[in-house]
């Protein structure tokens, strides 16, 4: 859907339950999948799903028609994905600094996310060691980065819905990609060197600062 | 550092692509952003430093891992879900928290009065029935026979009135095009137009009949013709509204072509108590120095309205005003909106730039508390919100 049917778009601002799920029904799996690939596992991603619905609907009013629906809903979504990433950030903080300040581990694992990984399943489950690794990299992905991939790989979304979806310029779009990328192909070549080296490693240590 | 084949070095990955020309990286991303393989061929052939190359085989390697990610598909139940907490409440998300303590404790009490410890050590006794009549048998000999000279009475009453019906049936019929039969005419309303209807006064069947010559579409014509009075913000979504309720900024303004739509519609939101089953309610008339207080021109405008078959008469639309009692939720708001609109008024939701009061008392009633079946979870607070109404007279 570009643009919605002025006339549902009319309901669903009047609260009209129809309306409101003639809009938004065909963008619902959209909006799990960027979820699923922002947050990383399938639970957290449901219930971020739903909240970003709910601010959708919340929020229609807001929508001016100027963009395509589904990159304003896209806009709402990964909005609701960095701040449950800020949010979760901020609990992890606080739950290191008061581990640390009772002496259960050492500072230099505090740098990860001691106890706080997404269970990741969907390419171990398939046996798909690369898939595996690249999902397991996109995890420890910061959120910027993360989501422009989410939006250009998963998503398949063009520079100029990225951008209008992010609120970036063009070029920042394009900058920040490669950006990802890179830091991407760092965490991967790291994981591959480490296992052609045979270190063990702890957790989260090679997390993208 | 790379090796001769231009395999990267675990010591070289701090950034892969630092070091390289920027027009180099330029076109390794160019390449990788392919949007086909045989463009990332040719575009790799372009590349000629064998490291830049490499990263960006691995690149496009990764991109495609990307793409073959799988996403799965929205939860069933997920819409609808959100839809619900959308409409049906939890606003404390932009509103400050809503205090369900009252309810709580009044159902705390109530399971603790069911299996707390007993305020008497006597044993209850109830009495047997015949014992109980038997010793008040003369109190129910006189209730007897009251009964019995009530219903005959009431069965001479009947026989007279059946005779008097029968000498009527001959008399005048009454109308069946009256004007209120359009109103609440809503797809799903079928009920409550019958209770609009309802809710005038009841006619005898020999009273001559009312007839409204304000047709429905004659209102809605005359409706097109009432200047709009243009001024504060329009809230189109309702959602935008729900969080200014409770804070004296929000009023419905509405337009009517038809005082007596506007009356009967009134009247069945009047009897209407906010509870359970309903979202709102009226709570009272709007006090008449309260009725300008909102910043909406008076309808001072006269409107020609054209008759058919008749001379063109001069109007005047009367405003009157009411104070409604709202859930503190879009779907509230919504549905006082469409139950005004599907009795042919237009609405508008407008924000006010500052408070205004309407003195209403909206103070929960304990009628209210215990006749709340919901779990407190659900319990909403109110809000009053005024409506003023502009309508045009009948003809």
């Amino acid at each position: 859907m570009s643009r919605p049917d002025a006339d549902i778009l009319e309901r669903a601002r009047a609260g009209d339950r129809d309306a409101i799920g003639a809009l938004l029904e065909p963008e619902l799996d959209r909006v799990y999948a960027t979820c699923r690939r922002m947050v990383g596992n399938a639970d957290d991603a449901a219930e971020l799903a739903q909240d970003s619905v709910v601010r959708a609907i919340r929020g229609i009013g807001s929508y001016d028609g100027r963009s395509a629906f589904s990159t304003w809903l896209t806009r709402v979504t990964i909005n609701t994905c960095l701040s449950w990433h800020r949010a979760r950030g901020r609990r992890s903080a606080i739950r290191a600094a008061s581990l640390r300040d009772a002496g259960s581990f050492p500072d230099a694992s505090v740098s990860g996310r001691p106890g706080t990984e997404p269970e990741r399943t969907d390419g171990v489950q398939r046996g798909e060691p690369r898939v595996a690794r690249v999902e397991a990299a996109l995890d420890q992905l910061n959120p910027e980065h993360r989501a422009v991939l989410v939006l250009r790989d998963v998503r398949e979304m063009d520079y100029e819905a990225i951008g209008a979806a992010l609120d970036l310029p063009l070029g920042t779009v394009k900058s920040r990609i490669s950006r990802a990328r890179g830091a991407l192909r760092r965490l991967l070549e790291a994981e591959e060197a480490d296992e052609s080296h045979g270190h063990e490693r702890g957790d989260g240590s090679a997390m993208e600062s | 550092m790379t090796t001769p084949n231009g395999k990267l070095q675990p010591g070289d990955l701090s950034d892969p692509l630092s070091g390289l020309d920027g027009r180099v990286v330029e076109a390794m991303l160019a390449a990788v952003e392919s949007s086909d393989d045989a463009g990332f061929a040719s575009a790799l052939e372009a590349i000629t430093d064998p490291r830049a190359r490499a990263v960006a085989e691995s690149m496009r390697s990764d991109r495609d891992a990307l793409r073959g990610l799988e996403t799965g598909r929205a939860p069933a139940g997920l819409l609808a879900a959100a839809i619900d907490r959308a409409l049906d409440g939890d606003l404390a998300d932009n509103l400050e928290s809503i205090d369900t303590s009252g309810v709580a404790a009044l159902e705390a009490g109530a399971a603790s009065s069911l299996s707390g410890p007993p305020v008497s050590g006597v044993e209850a006794y109830r009495e047997p029935v015949v014992a109980r009549i038997w010793r008040r048998r003369r109190e129910v000999g006189l209730m007897a026979a009251a009964v019995l000279v009530f219903v005959s009475g009431m069965a001479i009453v009947a026989g007279v009135r059946s005779i008097g019906s029968i000498s009527r049936s001959i008399g005048p019929v009454a109308s069946e095009t009256d004007g209120t039969a359009g109103v609440g005419a809503g797809a799903d309303e079928t009920t409550d137009s019958v209770a609009i209807a309802d809710a005038r006064p009841s006619e005898s069947p020999i009273d001559p009949p009312v007839v409204s010559e304000s047709t429905p579409e004659q209102a809605s014509a005359w409706l097109a013709l009432m200047p709009d009075p243009g001024t504060g913000e329009v809230l189109d979504s309702v959602f935008d509204a729900a969080p200014l309720l409770g804070s004296d900024r929000i009023v419905f303004y509405a337009r009517s072509g038809s005082t007596t739509n506007t009356a009967a519609v009134m009247d069945v939101l009047t009897a209407q108590r906010i509870g359970v089953d309903h979202a709102f309610g009226i709570r009272s008339e709007l006090v008449e120095d309260r009725l300008g207080a909102f910043g909406i021109p008076e309808p001072t405008q006269p409107v020609i309205a054209s008759a058919e078959g008749g001379l063109d008469t001069i109007v005047l639309a009367a405003r009157s005003g009411w104070v409604a009692e709202v859930r503190r939720t879009p779907a509230a708001l919504a549905a006082l909106r469409r139950r005004l609109e599907d009795a042919g008024l237009t609405v508008e939701i407008r924000v006010l730039p500052e408070p205004v009061e309407v003195g209403a008392d909206l103070t929960v009633t304990a009628d209210e508390v215990l006749w709340w079946s919901g779990p407190a979870s659900r319990w909403q607070r109110t809000a009053p919100v005024p409506i003023v109404i502009d309508s045009l007279p009948d003809r």
